[in-house]
């Protein structure tokens, strides 16, 4: 058994389990707090999709920013990494599908991923790279389920040292 | 630093391994093992928990906050004429005069509005002079601040009696997407370019008195299924009308001579 490669693989992983929690930490932060600061636009993109009746858009529109930064603010002090990798990549999944959906039902609106969203015109859509983007955060988040051991994190300090 | 190494890996199975060789029960060093594996799966079990109810608490407040504001106030101040919380302003033929309605949902901000504007703005003129047809204009603010500002001070010159001559000007002098050009001085200055100079009209712009009204028609419009702008209603049914096209001022007369249906 080649117990370097083994070692380095389980010095390099915590370190790359950190980033993967800092990096949906910072996007879902970003996202989060941009969209809670305009409810009004959060919940015109939601509806945009045409795929949640108004009542719920609203409910949609509200909610989820809330989740992400939730998540953000989990992911950052490092609490139920293995969860919260779990939920963001649940949330991701949606993304991903309801943009699809969006695309291929001939909608021309902006995914309202950062805030903003509803209708553009038809020529300045973005659906492939928000997908692309969307699906590389899905396989960060793959990468935390897999490994949700890191540094810095609340899930660690909480435990007893081993003598 | 001798931490356990994973906590995805407890103590069990070498603790069992050690079992099956041993001849005894478990030796106390074992046991001690056990205890503290059982002690991490209670721990992991209590964060897990905690993150849950965390989540799902801050999920349940931020809802009740933003719900409260996403709601329409019903008794923000109006524009003068505007009949209703987050309503229209109405010119040409009185609303309920059985003449055709044209609802327009626009942003002063917004470029495509303001080419809508270039194309269709003489036929709504011509509509609301002859009184032939109820224009409804319904600022409504999706660009940020510099849109709710500009709209808001649009509802000042309704109550000033200027409503189309300063709505025109915001076109005429519409700053670029996003660059924040309508300032409260600048909205104040196109006032006294359509004769809007009494200190009432100052101090509504400056107010931002009107702020709510659009905020508040934002909400309605995307409660209707407005999600962008322009966007154009004749008696309740959307027009799909493209800025800049010649054909769009026919498509606009056609719906408006159909009889209401």
């Amino acid at each position: 058994m080649a117990v370097s490669t083994v070692t380095r693989r389980a010095t390099i992983q915590p370190w790359l389990s950190l980033a993967a929690r800092l990096l949906l930490a910072g996007v879902f932060g970003v996202a989060g707090a941009l969209k809670l600061a305009d409810p009004a636009a959060a919940t015109r993109a939601v509806s945009a999709y045409e795929i949640v009746p108004t009542g719920a858009a609203d409910l949609v529109g509200y909610a989820l920013p809330a989740a992400e930064l939730g998540l953000a603010v989990l992911l950052l002090i490092g609490l139920a990494v293995r969860f919260s990798a779990i939920v963001s990549a649940v949330l991701l999944v949606m993304f991903i599908a309801a943009i699809i959906s969006a695309w291929t039902r001939g909608l021309s609106i902006d995914c309202g991923c950062f805030g903003g969203g509803g209708a553009v015109e038809a020529g300045s859509t973005r659906y492939l790279e928000e997908i692309v983007r969307d699906v590389g955060l899905l396989l960060v988040a793959g990468w935390l389920i897999a490994f949700p051991r890191s540094p810095f994190a609340l899930d660690r300090d909480v435990q007893p040292s081993q003598p | 630093m001798a931490r356990s190494k994973s906590t995805r890996a407890p103590a069990e199975p070498a603790a069992k391994r050690r079992t099956g060789t041993s001849t005894g029960g478990p030796t106390r060093r074992e046991r001690v093992e056990a205890m503290q594996a059982e002690q991490r799966r209670k721990e992991r079990r209590i964060r897990l928990i905690a993150a849950v109810a965390v989540l799902v608490a801050f999920v349940g407040v931020v809802v009740l906050v933003q719900s409260q504001r996403g709601r329409i106030d019903q008794t923000a101040p109006r524009p003068a004429g505007v009949t209703e919380a987050a309503g229209g302003i109405a010119l040409g033929a009185p609303v309920g005069s059985g003449k055709p309605l044209v609802e327009l949902y626009e942003d002063f901000s917004c470029p495509h509005c303001r080419d809508l504007e270039a194309t269709i703005g003489p036929t709504l003129h011509e509509l609301i002079d002859a009184k032939s047809a109820t224009v409804m204009y319904r600022p409504i603010a999706i660009l940020g601040d510099e849109s709710v500002r500009a709209g808001a001070a649009s509802g000042c010159a309704q109550t000033g009696g200027q409503f189309l001559a300063y709505h025109d000007t915001l076109y005429a002098n519409q700053p670029a997407e996003g660059s924040g050009g309508f300032s409260v001085d600048r909205l104040i200055e196109f006032g006294g370019q359509v004769g809007l100079t009494d200190a009432r009209f100052t101090q509504c712009v400056t107010d931002q008195t009107y702020r709510r009204w659009v905020q508040d028609a934002t909400v309605a419009a995307s409660q209707r299924g407005v999600h962008g702008t322009p966007t154009v209603f004749v008696n309740g049914a959307e027009l799909a009308l493209v800025p800049g096209d010649p054909n769009a001022v026919t498509m606009l007369r056609d719906a408006v001579a159909k009889p209401a249906g």
